[in-house]
């Protein structure tokens, strides 16, 4: 039998792991893209999914049993040996989809293990080699920094426009180019116009004085905009600047990982969180401890934590991120979500949290100028 | 004179480490309790849970943290009421090498750290072998740099260390047991536990108390849920008590096409053939503590031999909602005819509706044990339920 190759939902990795499959010569009739998750596939995902289990597997699961059903029966869902249930995804969804009724194959993809995980992508391709499969994957890491950059930029600009809609315009033009170049340096050299296209094409108010805010949490929640219910764009309207702490290049950049010389972001952040969490306490958790220390150096006004409900990484995390507010002075926001989040509620702490901030920065600066901002001084990088 | 006695006395004084009765403690209690006993150094143990403990932790911790962890932080806070000179908690993460523990064991220290004051030095050593690769060498290190805290003879601590690993075999040997007497439990040829309360001429119920060893062993976590089963008239066994190697082969089986059905044994099948029947290389369940409970729930599933399995859960535990599902999908997959019930424990648990639960639960096996035992009244009103027990 053919197989139907589908895969979850996954915030930005969607976009890679279509381009993956292009790449990789897979015809076209042979993948099944899940589409947009809305509040259905949440409600399909809870419906099948154990109680307790965290909202990011109900809604892959919901995102899987719709593509299953537009019939694609081989699945790549992540699995191996993680610290927090995040590795159980695949296993445990083999085990309810069998029950369902549907007969389908998982191929679980232990991210830890890049040499795995690109034998298991070589498995599907049209009969490549190690190398060509090596050559595919290469295009899509370096598709994945453009991505990456492209949202950074996105969330500085639209909270500094003055004409509302103009930055998503800019967006949607450079994701259209972006995946319909094929040759890795074309990629490389757009990848360093882009900045200049945003400041071309943006018009941005020269006086504005917003408050700069990090996200931090699960990488899920954070990537995906049904479950943080559109947090960056709710931010953006309120007038803040704001970046994201987690990046799928945790998972996508082989040659950060297998280049000793190099250091990835997020080992960066877990080692200023050294001091409060000492060892990796699985998913995200360390992290966000320690993007809340280096964004407080740099400056930066504020925090957002994301986690989803019985998250246990982040409550961990989340349990001595009270100190750390107390030792260094920066202000974070917990929110917990899971598929029974109301949005107001959530808009209204927002705006509570956003006003503190700024009374609390007025205060800092005590009538001294601002500080001209800029995306070569809001980029750290 | 009398001053010199006495400091003299102080700095002779016996140093005090404090464990909290709550988690790993019920797992590795034998072992840590001849190590440090054998160093030299005093024991003091947080009191049995109790309601001050319990309220306290819940004050303490953040609200969706689980039931567990809310007793262990109240432990903790008892314990500083104690002078202890230094606190044991190891960041334990794995012990073997595809295996872990839950994660938040790996924090627990440092959680510690940041929201207790007036808190000792903590004795927290990080061991995880699946992730960070730690071995023999390592477990050295640990040994001495704690060994070191108390003595100052090297001997002393490997002397310290191989009789904490002595006594830690000998007590998971006492727990467990092998599985013919499995059997002779199965065949109601042997009791586990204490006789439980029963009429004459009746035969006691055979459940199987399902749950991890820090809720099972906590009789007030549990709300003494083993006396209420022996006064009931239940004989229960423990997911700690069953065989390590039944445990292991059922864990095999799960990660196996078609649940491994067809095979008994599959440990004893050749390496070749055992990974053709393998679903993948990364299909594997991979909490350590959970393999007790998926195990012992698969054993009695399909064996038919007990009247019921129990399984007491502490609310929003992380692993036990997966091993809770892949029991609940065992059963559904296998049609097994022995019920299960699943109970959840948290801080607002009342005992009334716990004691009602058990009681419906084990009138309801002994009915389905004997029909002749059912009120005339039920058999009348409703032919369908003596259809569907029969």
């Amino acid at each position: 039998m053919e197989s139907h190759i589908t895969y979850p939902h996954f915030g930005p990795l969607t976009l890679l792991f279509k381009a993956i499959l292009q790449e990789l010569e897979v015809p076209e009739e042979r993948i099944v893209n899940p589409s947009t998750p809305n509040k259905r596939t949440l409600a399909l995902g809870s419906e099948h999914s154990p109680e307790w289990m965290c909202t990011p597997f109900k809604l892959s699961l919901g995102s899987q049993i719709e593509c299953i059903e537009r019939g694609a029966n081989h699945v790549f869902q992540i699995g191996g040996i993680g610290t927090c249930r995040a590795s159980c995804y695949g296993p445990l969804q083999r085990v309810i989809t069998e029950d369902l009724g549907y007969e389908v194959k998982f191929t679980n993809i232990d991210y830890h293990l890049p040499f795995d995980m690109m034998r298991d992508l070589q498995s599907v391709s049209n009969n490549f080699n190690i190398w060509q499969t090596l050559k595919a994957l290469r295009k899509i890491w370096v598709k994945n920094y453009s991505l990456d950059l492209t949202e950074h930029l996105i969330n500085f600009y639209r909270g500094m426009e003055i004409e509302k809609g103009e930055t998503d315009r800019v967006a949607k033009e450079i994701y259209d180019k972006l995946f319909s170049i094929h040759k890795v340096k074309e990629v490389k050299k757009y990848h360093k116009q882009i900045p200049e296209i945003f400041k071309e094409e943006v018009q941005i108010d020269e006086e504005a004085d917003p408050l700069k805010i990090g996200i931090i949490g699960e990488i899920y929640v954070v990537l995906e905009p049904l479950l943080h219910l559109d947090l960056y764009r709710r931010l953006n309207n309120l007038g803040v600047i704001c970046r994201n702490t987690v990046s799928l290049k945790k998972f996508t950049d082989l040659p950060a990982k297998l280049n000793p010389f190099v250091k990835e972001y997020y080992k960066i952040y877990r080692e200023k969180a050294r001091p409060y969490i000492e060892q990796y306490c699985g998913g995200d958790g360390q992290e966000s401890v320690g993007a809340t220390i280096l964004l407080r150096e740099l400056g930066w006004d504020g925090m957002v934590h994301i986690w989803p409900f019985s998250c246990m990484p982040e409550l961990s995390a989340q349990s001595v991120i009270p100190s750390v507010t107390n030792d260094i002075g920066m202000p974070v926001l917990p929110l917990i979500v899971d598929e029974q989040t109301g949005e107001t509620g959530f808009q209204t702490r927002l705006e509570a949290f956003i006003d503190m901030l700024k009374i609390k920065r007025e205060n800092e600066r005590n009538g001294k100028p601002q500080e001209k901002i800029s995306w070569e001084t809001f980029n750290y990088d | 004179m009398r001053e010199k006695n006495i400091s003299k006395q102080y700095s002779k004084r016996k140093k005090r480490v404090g464990f909290p009765r709550a988690l790993l403690y019920y797992y590795f209690k034998a072992m840590w309790e001849s190590f440090f006993k054998a160093l030299g150094a005093e024991v003091v143990l947080s009191s049995p849970t109790n309601k001050i403990t319990k309220d306290r932790g819940v004050l303490e911790t953040l609200d969706d943290e689980c039931y567990s962890t809310k007793l262990f932080h109240g432990h903790v806070l008892d314990l500083l009421d104690k002078e202890i000179d230094y606190i044991f908690v190891p960041r334990f993460a794995s012990r073997k090498k595809r295996e872990v523990g839950c994660p938040k064991f790996v924090a627990l220290a440092d959680i510690l750290k940041y929201t207790k004051d007036n808190l000792p030095p903590i004795i927290g050593p990080h061991y995880s072998t699946s992730r960070e690769k730690h071995g023999f060498w390592r477990l050295v290190k640990i040994i001495f740099e704690i060994g070191f805290k108390f003595t100052k003879n090297p001997l002393r601590i490997i002397y310290a260390a191989l009789k904490a690993r002595k006594d830690h075999k000998t007590a998971m040997k006492n727990i467990s047991i092998d599985e013919e007497a499995l059997k002779k439990w199965e065949n109601s040829e042997i009791l586990l536990n204490d006789a439980p309360l029963i009429e004459d001429g009746e035969k006691p119920l055979k459940v199987a108390l399902i749950g991890h060893t820090y809720m099972l062993n906590d009789s007030f976590a549990s709300l003494g849920v083993r006396q209420k089963l022996q006064k009931l008239g239940v004989d229960v066994i423990t997911s700690e008590q069953m065989p390590r190697k039944l445990l292991e082969r059922q864990i095999l089986r799960l990660s196996m096409v078609n649940y491994g059905l067809e095979f008994s044994e599959p440990e004893k099948l050749p390496k070749k053939q055992l990974e053709k029947h393998l679903i993948g290389r990364n299909d594997y369940l991979y909490f350590e503590f959970e393999h007790e409970i998926v195990g012992t729930a698969m054993h009695f599933l399909e064996n038919k031999s007990i009247d019921g399995i129990l399984m007491l859960v502490n609310f929003i535990c992380g692993p036990v909602s997966v091993s809770m599902e892949y029991a609940k999908q065992y059963a559904k997959k296998i049609k097994s005819e022995t019920p299960i019930i699943i109970l959840s424990l948290d801080a607002h648990t009342g005992e009334a509706g716990f004691q009602t639960r058990l009681e419906a639960f084990s009138d309801i096996l002994r009915m389905k044990k004997s029909t002749e035992t059912i009120p005339k009244s039920v058999k009348m009103v409703s032919g369908s339920i003596i259809e569907s027990w029969s």
